[in-house]
């Protein structure tokens, strides 16, 4: 490689420019945050909603759960979106937000099997509960994937793939918070959950990959 | 005066790098131009050999092409491209150190290192051998036990009979008088 072969590349560069719009990674993540809340309501209205949601919604502790979920959603979604770009630098201190909401889900989910124990789990959990999650979560996991290709250029693809990950984890709970009658941990947390951490364990194989540019 | 200096290149590039987002190739091959001794000077200083420092250059250079939507010209400019190099560079060193970690050296190559082929002593290792024989026995014994095989002072002042103070003096004049000599 020489100044020669540099002055080449640029000349290349130069040649292949096109005109660019400049992409606001916060925009596209208010706007999968938008397609994604549609695709859910969508989603659980098909399935249909559970038959004691109205009773549900008057339950402190099932509002608590629903409301942290989406707080970790949106923070992740953010959180993500925002790392997809190289200039992620400023957007680093805000990185413990959704981590810090998680880790509260997760003392919640302990203090809850610490007193209620886990429950009842259906004999066909895998049928119901796993079908619904991949309904809930494929749209939203394709879009991410799409909009942060396209649209970005990563320079924590690891951190960013994570983010993404918890977001979609914590859209399609939500959404199986909204169909499934059972608050046990046992399936509400355990059986819920196990998919995305599955999913997790192979995309960190892939993520630098899949997010390569 | 120097931050100064340095907030006028950001303004610069990112006003260079504001009209190629709109496809002004001039403003854009001047951006690229000034970025490449920028480049060159933030990797050289990692990388296990300078001499490479182009090709990640070009990495870089490549990469901004690639990213440049993601730039947003109402932030620094430079920030942004340092993130890409910092990126680009570690990418380098991680596909480097992946390759060189099985590397099988032949004796043969004439660019295996003497160290590995030469079986004898080279000049220097020889010039401290004579300068280590021309020491008086107690000190030799001292300088062999604690430089080379490793025992602590204690470990020689038991194998010696000399006091701990005694064994640390000894080893402290024969280290000298082998640097005389070298």
């Amino acid at each position: 490689m020489s100044t020669n072969d540099l002055d080449k590349t640029i000349d290349k560069l130069c040649e292949g420019l096109k005109p660019v719009k400049p992409c606001c990674p916060t925009r596209n993540g208010l706007l999968w945050i938008l397609l994604v809340i549609c695709y859910t309501s969508a989603i659980a209205m098909t399935i249909g909603f559970r038959e004691n949601i109205i009773e549900s919604m008057n339950k402190p502790d099932y509002v608590f759960e629903l409301v942290l979920a989406f707080a970790i959603a949106i923070s992740a979604s953010l959180m993500a979106f925002r790392l997809s770009i190289p200039d992620c630098e400023k957007y680093k201190k805000f990185m413990a937000v959704p981590l810090t909401l998680l880790g509260v889900q997760f003392v919640w989910m302990l203090e809850r099997l610490f007193f209620e124990g886990m429950g009842d789990i259906r004999v066909d959990w895998l049928s119901h509960c796993w079908m619904n999650t991949v309904l809930h979560t494929t749209i939203p996991a394709l879009a991410v994937i799409l909009l942060v290709k396209r649209n970005g250029a990563s320079v924590m693809p690891c951190w960013m793939a994570t983010y993404a990950l918890i977001a979609v984890t914590e859209f399609g709970w939500i959404g199986m918070r909204l169909i499934c009658t059972k608050d046990n941990v046992g399936e509400a947390y355990l059986i819920n959950f196990l998919p995305y951490a599955i999913l997790g364990i192979a995309l960190g194989f892939v993520a630098k990959k899949l997010f390569k540019w | 005066m120097e931050k100064q200096q340095e907030t006028q290149i950001d303004l610069h590039w990112k006003d260079l790098a504001g009209k190629a987002q709109k496809g002004d190739a001039v403003a854009y091959r001047a951006l690229l131009s000034d970025l490449i001794p920028v480049i060159r000077r933030t990797v050289i200083k990692s990388l296990p050999n300078p001499q490479n420092a182009d090709d990640v250059v070009q990495d870089v250079l490549l990469s901004v092409h690639k990213a440049l939507h993601t730039y947003d010209p109402k932030r620094p400019f430079m920030p942004w491209v340092y993130s890409i190099i910092q990126f680009r560079k570690t990418d380098y060193l991680r596909q480097y150190y992946a390759q060189h970690d099985n590397v099988k050296l032949s004796l043969d190559d004439p660019d295996t290192p003497d160290y590995l082929v030469i079986s004898g002593h080279n000049g220097t290792t020889k010039d401290i051998e004579e300068a280590f024989d021309t020491l008086p026995d107690q000190q030799k014994k001292v300088v062999e036990l604690m430089k080379i095989k490793g025992y602590s002072a204690e470990e020689v002042s038991k194998k010696t009979g000399l006091s701990i103070s005694a064994v640390k003096v000894s080893a402290h004049r024969a280290l000298q008088k082998i640097k005389e000599r070298l």
